[in-house]
């Protein structure tokens, strides 16, 4: 494949479904420079999966699966904090934050509670709460369906009761 | 609050997103890996011609060895043996680490996409390097001890005293000694610093995916 076709068809992707890396990203990293360090590690591996993808799966399932799979082997890199020199001098400035005003408060506080999962889980539950159906989920993380159902169950309860909880107090 | 009351709060941020992407920024760090990438692959091209062309050479001088004693009319089975075998191992080494290789690509092939064949992957990368770096650790102590063992039968078949080149003799010894310890130190020290961990990490990780 061409380099300039790549870039369109990443163009595309990031432009239609860039939500998904922020996702990502925001429950696998957590301080501001593994961010930055984080999504140029997953727009590297996305664009560099281009040329695999086969429309045999939606591009939102496609896009998951090389985001996750990158931000769980990139928690399991040792020394990614001290990682001497950045490929880009200016790479705090690659991901943007925009006015804040107007988001709902309950989603940070559904972040906070995704990033207390196990790392399997938290992947889970991102794919779970974007309305992937059982199947999808179990074709992205590589487990059989009733396992899903299993985590599911756990996770939903988790959530739930923690929200009850806290609604009531 | 039930789940569909979540994922509807969830839905929200899609309406005001609180990241954006620098694009040209992006386009620069893509930029770089492509050049990364390019450059890696540069490497490992040359490496394949360089153990190419050692391998060519050794096989030449080996048969040069047969030539040359052929010329003394002093044949021997012991200068057939040596020339054949020293061409057999060359080619043989060859072999090997393209069949490993092959197999190898073979493997990684076998794996799908999802988390759980990514992981199976990596632990693959892992083990075949882990046997590269063996294999070469052993080609390295036998070549170290090959080297001490040529230079002493060459004064040997020679006739000549060791102390004639006290200095040269010592220091080439030295040289068959530290290179193969030196290396041996490396590769031990990396596989227990580097990859080894990350390796229990990934397992552990398959551990996780397991456990319902």
């Amino acid at each position: 494949m061409l380099q300039s076709e790549r870039d369109r068809i990443f163009g595309e992707w990031l432009a239609g479904h860039k939500a998904i890396l922020f996702k990502v990203v925001h429950v696998y990293a957590f301080e501001h420079a593994d961010r930055q360090d984080l999504f140029q590690e997953i727009a590297i591996q996305v664009w560099r999966s281009v040329d695999a993808f086969r429309a045999e799966s939606s591009v939102p399932t496609w896009m998951y699966r090389v985001a996750l799979n990158t931000a769980i082997a990139w928690t399991r890199k040792e020394g990614r904090h001290q990682r001497g020199k950045q490929p880009l001098e200016a790479v705090e400035a690659l991901v943007t934050t925009s006015c804040s005003d107007g988001r709902d408060p309950r989603v940070e506080w559904l972040y906070h509670q995704i990033a207390q999962l196990k790392d399997v889980d938290r992947s889970v539950a991102l794919l779970l709460l974007d309305g992937f159906s059982y199947k999808e989920i179990a074709s992205v993380v590589g487990l059989t369906e009733s396992n899903v159902g299993v985590r599911i169950n756990r996770i939903k309860s988790a959530l739930v009761g923690k929200r009850s909880e806290e609604t009531e107090s | 609050m039930n789940l569909d009351e979540l994922m509807s709060v969830w839905r929200t941020q899609e309406a005001a997103p609180l990241h954006d992407v620098n694009r040209t920024l992006l386009h620069l760090a893509l930029r770089q890996d492509e050049a990364k990438l390019q450059k890696d692959r540069r490497r490992e091209r040359w490496l394949i011609y360089v153990f190419s062309a050692g391998l060519v050479v050794a096989m030449a001088i080996f048969l040069g060895m047969m030539i040359v004693t052929g010329d003394r009319n002093v044949m021997t089975g012991w200068d057939f043996a040596i020339g054949i075998g020293g061409a057999a191992a060359a080619l043989l080494a060859g072999g090997a680490m393209y069949v490993g290789h092959r197999a190898q690509a073979r493997l990684e092939q076998r794996f799908g996409e999802s988390l759980r064949d990514q992981l199976n992957r990596r632990i693959a990368q892992f083990d075949d390097r882990a046997t590269i770096a063996r294999a070469t650790l052993v080609t390295v102590l036998l070549g170290g001890i090959g080297g001490i063992a040529i230079l002493l039968l060459g004064y040997r078949v020679n006739q000549k005293p060791l102390s004639d080149d006290g200095y040269l003799l010592v220091s080439m010894i030295l040289m068959c000694v530290v290179l193969p310890v030196t290396t041996g130190v490396w590769t031990i020290h990396r596989q227990a610093r580097e990859m080894l961990p990350r390796k229990h990490r990934l397992e552990a990780l398959l551990k996780e995916l397991d456990a319902a």
